[in-house]
Order: structure tokens, then C-alpha cells, then sequence
């Protein structure tokens, strides 16, 4: 956590968003203590409203970002005192990590907000054991999560960017200035010029999300009432970085689930044509697909599929929806893809993503309060 | 659809003027548009057009950086504190996308200033913090027939814009005067959150661009408000007797295109 801003400079600098009705010193002050990660996929309205996201976030007050160096120094310019890294293991909680994508219906955010309560410890992230238990116990990892869609009904060319990455400022600067709380689903739909408007979701657990994916109940839940289960994903992740680890999450007859890890053959697939598999397990994964049909053949039906990101974050990267639905038609449209996050060989996070029919993409699962 | 193909129609003239047939991402690159006022709203809109492909801006603002002023306007950087806001937004993007052909017009734009300042351009974007250039600017739009302008303003956690082109009602139709500047609520009073701003100015300058390509856009002829609770459109009927209803206007010839 940063220390706390000179309230005189406070006043000087956000005196018009300190002005605004329900605003005041705390959130400011909470602002100057949130971390946020800026990642985006290749595309270009992408990689842009990850950039304008990170001006409006640090214009507002935001205290220590991670972004990729190839811009992070505009951002420093914009705040002398901004705390600057490319490396999101510094990103100690609490932390807000956006990912932003273009969709086949426009683009989209994904928004992880870890509050500091609820976060581990510094300590806790540089002990796997201490941190994984914590962890498969619901004591931390990302608290919410939140997506923002902006409907065009066209996939969004990069003059999009300014409003994704602005209403996705807004949607966090709002939550930590306790303007107004993240809700669970944002959908600006801009498709119908004679009837723009939004749809928004809020956070409750009687509430639907309104998403095919979210408001299935939660499998990343299910899967952490017994810590054994996903100590399994947990452990192989940390054993093989800094190589990508992946495996099955089966259900038998009886509908208890379980974990299994299995072979990542990426490399013997890059070895053999590396034109065709440019990547290594570095970066990649591949699982050798007989095994769904043996599980099938045991009588276990597969629920998710399941692999990790060595230094990166839980996040459904544009490489993970290339595999999981070449052409935009997924592989396996009713199973679920759950994306471990090993930063420096410890568990750092995880998030279950499901495709979402209507949107023709994955969604990150709703996770219950 | 009648209303789609007068739009279209409004946009093709546009392009003429500016000595274009055809209207395609490289003739945008031709088409000179003004941003007037380069603060909250003028940041995200230009930074917006120049995603979009622009590459010919006139940027029209008399005031210089201050440091209350970089919470919402996030392309300044901190050490250009004193210094001209058209010329920094100028440099500012001109650091991230290349060379670009600006031009900075340091004055604040009233009736007697209004021509020479938005002399050349096809297209306006309005975004200043003060209602009477909104009205100046809209003036001038029907005054010079053809142009397309969007008069975008923001305070609080909201904003509402409005594009007017020959085809659709203008913003005296909706509005008549501007208000009494006491009554009026201002940024200084009511506060401002900056992302909020940045969604407002981003959205007029697409609304502008949809109305240039031709294409519907729900802010074309109408008020669009977004707030916390959503977005808003109310469809503005064009007043009878308002500027904008004479004929010669409406149904006339387009004015000679002028020298960039």
C-alpha cells in the first residue's frame, strides 16, 4: 500500500472528482492504495483501451499500475508519483486487473478486483503452501469480477477504444471512490441507433447475471468446498513452471468432481512442425485428446479443462480462444476452462471461464459473495 | 428507408465539398475536422478521431494546463502545467501517432470568432465547458451549409451530446437560447469524474464520424444523456420556426468548400 497523499495536493489536483456527490478523501485516498494490471489481447481496440483504461485510472489517482513498457511512460508523465512496473508480481493487493478484447459482437473487459481484506499477504505469495491452502479455502483471490461488453454488432475497430477503456476506468474509479459499487455485468449496447442503452447487473446473490456462462452456479466454487481437489491443479502448476501444466476436471456418476493432470505435449508437437506450433510449453499447452475419451469410457464426464500461465495473469488469453474454439465454434461448447496463474513458481490466482453462446466468447465466471 | 438515405445523402455532400466522391477510411484522412475546446471532452474526442484515421485536425482553445485540470484531461503531461492546452494536445498526439497535420488556434470562439477559427473545416466537435459556444457553433453549421457538427458536454457523472448536420433539427431547435450562466451548473460547482468525461467525448466524436460515413448514429438529430442509471435518446423534431427551418437551408445548394 502507498503511503497516503498530501491532502493539499489531494485537493488541488482531484478537486473536481473530489466535488462530485458521494465522493471524499478515503476514496481518494483508497485510489492512491489500489494497484492495477493492464493487459489486453492483440487486437488493436484491444491493446489501445488498455492504454486509454490506464490514463483515466492514473489521471484519477490511481497509485501503482503495471503495464508494458512500451507506454507505461506516458502514464509516469502524467503522474510524477505514480509507482510504475511491468512485472505483475509487484502487484500486491489490493489490485484491480483488467483484459481487454475485441468479440465478434464488439469488444469486451474483464475486471478482477481484489480487495485488500480479503487478499493474502506479501509473505503469503512467496509460500505456495501457506498461499494455495489460503487460497482453495475462498480466503483470497480475485473477490469480484466484473465484465463491461460494448455491443456494436460488428467486431470494434480501434475508435472504440477511448469508451471501452473510459467506462472501464469508470467502472473501478467509481467502485474505490464508493461512487457506486462494481456490478457484475456491464452491457453497453450501441447496435440499434433508435435504442442505445445499457444493461447493468448488479452484484448479489439473488440476482441473475444475465450471462448464459454466469448464471450457471459457480464450478470454481463447487470445485473449492474440498481443498484436496484442486490441490491437485494447484501442485502440478507449481512443479512444472515455468512450463504450462494442464489437465481434466472430471465428474463420476455419483457428480463428486476431480482433478487429474496430464502430459502437456506441446513440445513434442513444436519439435515436429514448429511452422504449425510455433509455441513451446513456455507459453502453451496441449493435451492429448484420447484422454477425454478414456475418461468418457470410465464413466466420468468432463466438466473443464484446466492449464496454467507461468508470469501471467488468469486470464483467457487470445491464444487460449484460438484453441478452445478455432473459427469462433468451440471444441467442447458445455465444458468449462479453468486458467491457473503461477507467478515466480507460486499459485497466484485462478478463473473458470465458460463460452458464452450469445456473445460467442468466453466469459469469466461469476464468483458468489 | 427514407431517413437512411438522407443521411447518406448529407454525408455524401460533405465529402464533395472537401473533394472527395467517396467516402472510405482513406478519405478520412483527407477530411479536415476542428475540435473547439481541448480540455475534458475536446482529449478523448481527438484522441478518438485519430484512431479512427483522421490525420487533419484544427484544434481551437485559448486556455493553458492547470493542475486541477489533469484528473479528466489525461494526454497532458504533469510538466506542461502553464502551458497552451491546443498546442500540448497537438504534441501529445502527435508523440503517439506521427505526424499529423494540425493546426493550433489559440482563441476562444464567439460570433466575430467562429469563421476565421473553423475556417477550412468539414466537421466540428464542440467541447467546451460554455453552453453560448455550443449555440456559436451551431450557428455557424447552418450559417455554412453542408457542415456536420456534435456539441458534447459533460459535469458530474454524466454528459449528453447532439449532432446536427443540414438534414436533421439543430441544437436551437431542442434548447432555443443558451441559459442564464448563473442557473448553469459548471464543472467548478458540480464536479466532474474523468472517465466519464473521456466516454462522452470518445462517443460524440464516433457520432460524428457514423454521421461523415453515412452511417445511422442515435445521436444524429438527437439527445443522447448518459448517466449512472443509463443512456438516454429523445429525438429532436426540427422547430418551424427555428434557423434551421428555412428552406434555402435545408433544400438549397451547398456552400462553396473554402481553402484549408
Amino acid at each position: 500500500m502507498n503511503a497516503p497523499r498530501d491532502p493539499k495536493l489531494l485537493y488541488e489536483r482531484y478537486g473536481r472528482q473530489l466535488l462530485v456527490d458521494g465522493a471524499d478523501f478515503s476514496g481518494q485516498q483508497a485510489l492512491h492504495g489500489l494497484a492495477a494490471v493492464f493487459a489486453a489481447d492483440t487486437s488493436e481496440v484491444g491493446q489501445a483501451a488498455a492504454q486509454v483504461c490506464a490514463h483515466y485510472l492514473v489521471g484519477a489517482g490511481l497509485g501503482r499500475a503495471v503495464a508494458p513498457s512500451a507506454w507505461a511512460a506516458r502514464l509516469q508523465d502524467l503522474d510524477p508519483q505514480l509507482i510504475l512496473s511491468d512485472n505483475p508480481r509487484l502487484a500486491e493487493p489490493p489490485v484491480a486487473q483488467f483484459w481487454f478484447a475485441q468479440r465478434p459482437y464488439g469488444a469486451s473487459v474483464d475486471v478482477a478486483l481484489t480487495d485488500a481484506a480479503q487478499a493474502p499477504s506479501a509473505t503469503d505469495l512467496d509460500t505456495p503452501t501457506a498461499h494455495t491452502t489460503a487460497w482453495t479455502q475462498g480466503a483470497t483471490g480475485p473477490a469480484r469480477v466484473a465484465t463491461l461488453r460494448l455491443v456494436l454488432g460488428q467486431p470494434a475497430t480501434a475508435d472504440a477504444a477511448v469508451v471501452l477503456g473510459a467506462l472501464a476506468a469508470d467502472l473501478v474509479a467509481a467502485d474505490v471512490l464508493k461512487l457506486a459499487a462494481l456490478p457484475a455485468l456491464v452491457a453497453v449496447d450501441w447496435s440499434d441507433p433508435d435504442h442505445p442503452h445499457i444493461e447493468k447487473t448488479e452484484r448479489g446473490p439473488q440476482q441473475s447475471s444475465g450471462g448464459a456462462a454466469a448464471a450457471a452456479p459457480s464450478l470454481l466454487a463447487e470445485l473449492k468446498r474440498d481443498p484436496q481437489v484442486l490441490q491437485v491443479a494447484w501442485s502440478e502448476s507449481c512443479a512444472r513452471y515455468p512450463q504450462e501444466a494442464c489437465g481434466l476436471v472430471l465428474r463420476d456418476a455419483a457428480g463428486l468432481l476431480s482433478v487429474v493432470a496430464a502430459p502437456n505435449v506441446q513440445d513434442r508437437y513444436h519439435a515436429l512442425d514448429p511452422q504449425a506450433y510455433p509455441r513451446t510449453a513456455r507459453t502453451a499447452y496441449k493435451l492429448n485428446e484420447r484422454l477425454i475419451a478414456k475418461a468418457a469410457e470410465q464413466g466420468q464426464h468432463l466438466v473443464a479443462i484446466w492449464h496454467s500461465h507461468c508470469d501471467a495473469g488468469a486470464y483467457f488469453s487470445a491464444e487460449d480462444v484460438r484453441c478452445a474454439a478455432p473459427n469462433d465454434q468451440p471444441l467442447y461448447p458445455e465444458v468449462a476452462y479453468l486458467v491457473v496463474s503461477v507467478i515466480g513458481g507460486a499459485v497466484a490466482g485462478a478463473q473458470m471461464y465458460h463460452w458464452d453462446p450469445v456473445c460467442r466468447g468466453f466469459a469469466p465466471e461469476m464468483q458468489p459473495n | 428507408m427514407p431517413v437512411q438515405r438522407r443521411r447518406t445523402c448529407a454525408a455524401v455532400a460533405t465529402w464533395r465539398r472537401v473533394g472527395l466522391n467517396v467516402p472510405s477510411a482513406l478519405a478520412l484522412e483527407q477530411l479536415p475536422i476542428a475540435i473547439v475546446g481541448c480540455g475534458g471532452l475536446g482529449v478523448p474526442a481527438a484522441w478518438t478521431l485519430v484512431l479512427a484515421g483522421c490525420r487533419r485536425l484544427t484544434l481551437v482553445d485559448d486556455d493553458c494546463i492547470e493542475l486541477s485540470n489533469l484528473h479528466r484531461q489525461v494526454l497532458y503531461p504533469h510538466a506542461a502545467i502553464g502551458l497552451s492546452k491546443a498546442q500540448q494536445l497537438a504534441t501529445a498526439l502527435q508523440a503517439r501517432f506521427g505526424p499529423l497535420d494540425i493546426h493550433c488556434r489559440q482563441l476562444r470562439v464567439t460570433a466575430e470568432t467562429v469563421s476565421p477559427a473553423l475556417n477550412g473545416c468539414a466537421a466540428v466537435v464542440e467541447c467546451t465547458d460554455d453552453a453560448a459556444s455550443k449555440f456559436i457553433v451551431n450557428d455557424w453549421l447552418v450559417a455554412d451549409r453542408g457542415r456536420t457538427g456534435t456539441m458534447a458536454a459533460a459535469i458530474g457523472r454524466g454528459g449528453q451530446w447532439f449532432t446536427v448536420s443540414r438534414h436533421t433539427s439543430c441544437y436551437r431547435c431542442l434548447f432555443q437560447q443558451p441559459p442564464d450562466p448563473q442557473i448553469l451548473a459548471t464543472c467548478s460547482v458540480a464536479g466532474v469524474l474523468g472517465p466519464v468525461v473521456g466516454a462522452v467525448g470518445s462517443w460524440a466524436a464516433r457520432s460524428l464520424l457514423a454521421a461523415l460515413q453515412g452511417q445511422p448514429d442515435a445521436a444524429h438529430g438527437a439527445l443522447v444523456r448518459f448517466s449512472p442509471r443509463g443512456l438516454l435518446r429523445t429525438a429532436v423534431v426540427r422547430a418551424a420556426d427555428c434557423i434551421c427551418a428555412d428552406a434555402s437551408y435545408r433544400d438549397g445548394p451547398d456552400a462553396p468548400n473554402p481553402p484549408h
